[in-house]
């Protein structure tokens, strides 16, 4: 579904992603975990588009994006959040759901109609799977935290993806609020068959959620397997979950 | 469903009739004061919709005063193409141009496309002022005025007629489905990238109906002027626009006809009062207004409504929104 080669990208002097390979199937959870630095977020930048890596090739449902524009990948479904929620803060929460879906209904050039109406019904019916069914027409900067990080997800939602990359989507939620967002994942993968990439930093999330982890260490990928694997590999636990219990 | 009497739908209607109605009242001064703040407002509407929808700030607007103003005078003083039509080929003009500039333009950061901007303004400047066939620093004569004819009422309608087109022209872009990806745009343009909008592509398209309104403008100034002269390009013109939207501000689009209107008096009666002090009565008008009421006056106006009026229902029982924004 989503696969890179010898993916690798440089800030100035130090290589924060060095040749990374990665192959995600189709309908699973994929986590990419690693220490602080690890290259995790740039990864995931890469993979969306956001940032272009200087080597390697990115290829999407059997074509080549390595070069496609961030806005044309995400047309072709593959979408993502940030780990700050990136989202039109004076906008209403359907609003902010309605702008990706007439982007995908090909309607947002249209000078005449109105926003308003259009596309309300699946725009709602997004916001009530995120869990923003009763959201009002307040500005969606005024959403508490964690429903600003849901809001996002619908955002990207509305994009109609296959694949969804997550980039710390739990940071700064409490235990409830990641519960509630773990179930949402898991529902996407089993209502649509969507297929999520996330980067997390808590291992009881992403040993529950992934079925697939891959470990980033200094840029490089250290280790992949299942969630099992991972927590057996001794290299793993040396570099990361050891400092983690340190 | 039947729609009820929102403001937003009463107050274009009353504002239209007493437009309609005044020049009965007036004297010729006023009138055709009017009739130059009418232009004025729409050029400053159709700068309003970059700036306050998209979020981006051109400060090259007077090229396309300019460009609309020297389209008619050229097409009508040089190429003999009829002045109806040369009114029409005005904002076309425009929009080619607008599309050159903003093509260049609309991938810059903020600050760069102001720059820009300029830059293009003051270059469309030196074209019309040293190039010969634009008539240099004397500008164009012998306009026809058509159907305007030197009527100060005609003058007065005619800018009516422009600033209500550019009203609705602009209202309904602002919310139909472009005018919601504009202002994602303008909310977070990177959001509006992984919502799979091309962000140039919509500023762009903003850019050019922006321009193509604002050569509407400069069609008519000509139009009623009967001359053209290149000072309608420089770069002072294009802050006197912004200072305009300033003033007025950007809550509504009133703010722009409002901001117009109260530049267009102040330029006329208190600076020919106290030509000395005027700018310092604008400097400290913009100053006050920045500092105490950001809104604009149209802001300060609705957020005095808002405050002495029973709260409107915002929605109806079916989740219908009932009041346009």
């Amino acid at each position: 579904m989503l696969s890179a080669e010898g993916l690798a990208k440089s800030f100035g002097e130090s290589r924060v992603v060095d040749d990374v390979a990665l192959t995600v199937q189709a309908g699973t959870i994929v986590a990419v975990i690693g220490p602080n630095g690890a290259g995790k977020t740039t990864l995931l930048n890469l993979l969306s588009g956001f940032l272009r890596a200087d080597a390697g090739s990115i290829g999407f449902d059997g074509r080549a994006i390595t070069a496609m524009p961030s806005y044309r990948r995400c047309r072709a479904g593959l979408g993502r959040t940030f780990q700050q929620p990136s989202f039109f803060p004076a906008l209403t929460p359907l609003e902010n759901v309605q702008v990706p879906l007439l982007t995908m209904a090909r309607k947002h050039r249209r000078m005449l109609g109105r926003a308003r109406t259009a596309l309300v019904g699946e725009a709602r019916e997004i916001l009530a799977e995120v869990g923003l069914g009763e959201a009002g027409d307040e500005p969606a900067s005024a959403l508490s935290y964690g429903d600003q990080r849901r809001l996002e997800i619908g955002i990207a939602l509305g994009t109609r993806p296959r694949v969804l990359l997550l980039d710390e989507p739990m940071a700064g939620m409490s235990a409830a609020e990641r519960r509630a967002l773990s179930e949402l994942m898991r529902d996407l993968r089993a209502g649509q068959g969507l297929t999520l990439v996330f980067t997390e930093h808590d291992m009881d999330v992403v040993f529950s959620l992934a079925d697939v982890v891959h470990v980033l260490h200094q840029g490089r990928r250290l280790a992949s397997g299942t969630p099992a694997e991972i927590r057996a590999d001794p290299e793993v636990r040396r570099v990361y979950l050891g400092q983690e219990a340190a | 469903m039947s729609r009820r009497l929102s403001p937003a739908l009463v107050l274009p209607v009353v504002v239209l009739v007493l437009a309609l109605l005044a020049p009965n009242a007036l004297n010729v001064t006023q009138v055709l004061l009017l009739a130059q703040a009418f232009i004025y407002a729409a050029f400053a509407l159709s700068l309003f919709l970059l700036l306050a929808d998209g979020g981006i700030v051109s400060f090259g607007h007077a090229a396309f005063l300019a460009a609309g103003a020297y389209g008619v005078a050229v097409a009508t003083t040089k190429w003999n193409i009829p002045i109806g039509l040369a009114f029409l080929l005005a904002p076309v003009i425009c929009a080619v141009l607008a599309a050159i500039i903003g093509w260049l333009s609309v991938r810059l950061t903020a600050l760069y496309f102001a720059m820009l901007t300029l830059a293009f303004g003051q270059f469309v400047y030196s074209v019309i002022a040293r190039v010969g066939y634009f008539g240099g620093e004397s500008g164009l004569t012998g306009i026809p005025s058509g159907i305007v004819g030197i009527d100060p009422d005609r003058f007065y309608y005619a800018g009516l007629v422009v600033l209500a087109v550019v009203f609705v022209v602009i209202h309904l872009v602002r919310r139909a489905p472009f005018g919601l990806a504009l202002r994602a745009t303008r909310e977070n343009a990177t959001r509006a990238d992984f919502a799979g909008l091309s962000v140039p592509r919509v500023r762009l398209a903003a850019f050019i109906l922006s321009g193509a309104l604002g050569g509407l403008a400069g069609a008519l100034l000509a139009v009623t002027n009967g001359t053209v002269s290149p000072d309608l390009g420089f770069w002072t013109q294009s802050g006197t626009v912004l200072v305009m939207i300033l003033i007025g501000g950007m809550t509504s689009m009133w703010g722009p006809i409002i901001g117009a209107i109260a530049l267009t008096y102040g330029q006329k009666y208190i600076a020919e009062a106290t030509p000395e002090y005027w700018q310092m009565v604008l400097g400290a008008a913009l100053i006050g207004l920045v500092l105490f009421l950001p809104g604009g006056v149209a802001g300060g106006v609705e957020a005095a409504y808002r405050r002495l009026a029973p709260k409107p229902h915002r929605r109806a029982p079916t989740g219908e929104p009932v009041a346009e924004r």
